[in-house]
């Protein structure tokens, strides 16, 4: 089970900046393995260009130079095998919550009594019989997620990209939801990639973490997370977790340093491009 | 209560104005003129033939902008390079009143019949719903989007269940605005091109110095839109996913 499932090599990808319209790089030369089954978190400062990274493998945006591998093969747009869970969820607010989950089974032309109780199934996976039939805005931002997840795994997908999925969450239904993916994933035995920023949540969660340097992006490094399995509320407090978390979090206080130091930390620079006294 | 009251009034000071004599009664006659010469058009029947008339035709004219509207809309805001011919086809069409299209339509149709009447309300519907179609479907978010094709959407679904839906709101109020377009220029159209309808039966009735049966007609005219427009608005609450105005 260790052969790559994605491979990232040479990558570079530039944006236009829209005010100056000079080329901002996001990616500059970034290589990376992902192996079958695993679960991976990509942290790193802001603009350190996680979310690009994600969007390259789920084939939102195609590298400038170097090449997307996906079993061998060059990603040439988003499929359902390598599905996203958004962090503002993407729900389709004119459908109900079992709408949204059947929607990757339509797409994949399951006729309409298969694809009802499928749909059930998926929603039952995530906890959430009983609200089939409301629609987004009558749930929770946590059930919305829920749903997010069911329909992600409703696509049946290989590889699970994950957009800070759970940023927009409060603190226990965040830890509720990345007890309930880690599940799924020891059960299902997906890919799964996370970005985050949230650094106690891609070690609690991840197998292997990449840690991004600052803008242009590029893979500073890859540390295996060694912690015992399965992955309980304890795993929080044990000693190997604590140090991991203080290796990695010097390793990406440099970075947010860099970011800093060359007035690029959105929240600390203000309109004149000067960095801010307070703090 | 408030409307029902300045209603009321204005009536009041209207028959007063009439009983006082203030008013020469055949260009402005009293409102129980009016509402004689209601009951002598509705007793034979012939008021509701009229509305039928009207009511059909502004209906015809807005089923065949919708199965084209609507259509042509997603597919001129979906496809860049239609849009590029379409679109300044379109701009240069819109801005020619409804109206100004009934001199050709009785060229083109004659007076009898309700050709004619069903090409200007066709006219007068297709922009604004062809608009709203288009303005909505530009206005899908790119997140819905991206999820859609990483959900695995072909062609077909992105239009029915992406574009479609999503633009719905403003569709409906496409509708709506074109609802009322229509409704306004079958009037006008069934003053000059037509042998029946209420603007013919207005048309008909001036030329007769009936102003009482004119007023009549107006108001019938004033009541029905009225009613069309609160029928659609409560489409709009029915069928509208937008939350907050469920």
């Amino acid at each position: 089970m260790n052969e790559t499932i994605f491979s990232i090599k040479d990558a570079s990808k530039a944006f236009k900046d829209p005010r100056h319209g000079t080329s901002v790089a996001a990616l500059e030369h970034l290589s990376l393995d992902i192996r079958r089954g695993e679960f991976v978190s990509v942290i790193g400062p802001s603009g350190s260009g996680k979310t690009t990274l994600l969007y390259l493998l789920a084939g939102f945006l195609t590298p400038d130079s170097g090449e997307v591998l996906y079993n061998g093969t060059p990603v040439s747009g988003p499929a359902p095998e390598r599905t996203v869970i958004f962090q503002e969820y993407g729900l389709f607010p004119w459908k109900t919550a079992l709408g949204n989950v059947e929607f990757p089974l339509k797409a994949r032309g399951i006729p309409a009594q298969a694809r009802l109780s499928a749909a059930r199934e998926f929603i039952s996976m995530v906890h959430l019989s009983g609200f089939e039939d409301k629609y987004p805005h009558q749930l929770s931002g946590g059930m919305k997620q829920r749903v997010g997840i069911a329909r992600a795994l409703a696509c049946q997908p290989e590889a699970v990209l994950m957009d800070e999925p759970f940023a927009a969450l409060d603190n226990i239904t965040r830890e509720l939801l990345q007890e309930e993916i880690l599940r799924l994933w020891s059960g299902l035995g997906k890919t799964f990639v996370l970005v985050t920023h949230h650094l106690e949540e891609a070690i609690f969660m991840s197998r292997r973490i990449i840690v991004m340097s600052a803008r242009p992006g590029r893979v500073k490094e890859s540390v295996v997370i060694d912690l015992p399995e399965p992955r309980t509320a304890e795993t929080k407090t044990h000693p190997r977790f604590v140090e991991l978390k203080s290796r990695l979090m010097r390793s990406l206080r440099e970075e947010v340093e860099k970011t800093i130091a060359a007035g690029r930390e959105p929240g600390l620079v203000n309109d004149m491009g000067t960095i801010k006294v307070s703090r | 209560m408030k409307a029902a009251a300045a209603i009321l009034a204005a009536l009041g000071l209207w028959q007063a104005a009439g009983i006082l004599g203030w008013l020469n009664p055949y260009l402005l006659p009293p409102p129980t003129e009016v509402l004689r010469a209601f009951r002598e058009v509705s007793a034979d029947g012939a008021l509701l033939l009229h509305i039928a008339a009207s009511l059909k035709r502004v209906l015809t004219g807005l089923a065949l902008s919708s199965v084209t509207a609507i259509p042509l809309g997603v597919l001129v805001s979906a496809a860049p390079r239609v849009r590029a011919y379409f679109l300044p086809l379109i701009e240069i069409l819109r801005p020619i009143p409804p109206i100004a299209w009934i001199p050709l339509a009785i060229l083109w149709f004659g007076i009898r019949g309700d050709a004619a009447s069903n090409f200007i309300t066709f006219i007068a519907a297709f922009f604004p719903l062809f608009l709203h179609t288009f303005s909505g479907v530009q206005h899908i978010e790119e997140i819905h989007l991206n999820a859609a094709k990483t959900l695995g959407a072909g062609r077909k679904m992105l239009v029915l269940d992406v574009a479609i839906p999503s633009a719905l709101p403003f569709i409906i109020t496409g509708f709506r605005v074109s609802l009322g377009f229509a409704w306004m220029s079958v009037i006008a159209a069934e003053l000059i091109a037509s042998t029946s309808g209420l603007g013919y039966m207005i048309e008909m009735n001036r030329s007769m110095t009936n102003t009482a049966s004119v007023i009549c007609g107006m108001v019938t005219i004033g009541a029905l839109g009225y009613a069309m427009n609160e029928a659609v608005v409560r489409l709009e609450r029915r069928f509208s996913w937008k939350p907050g105005r469920v």
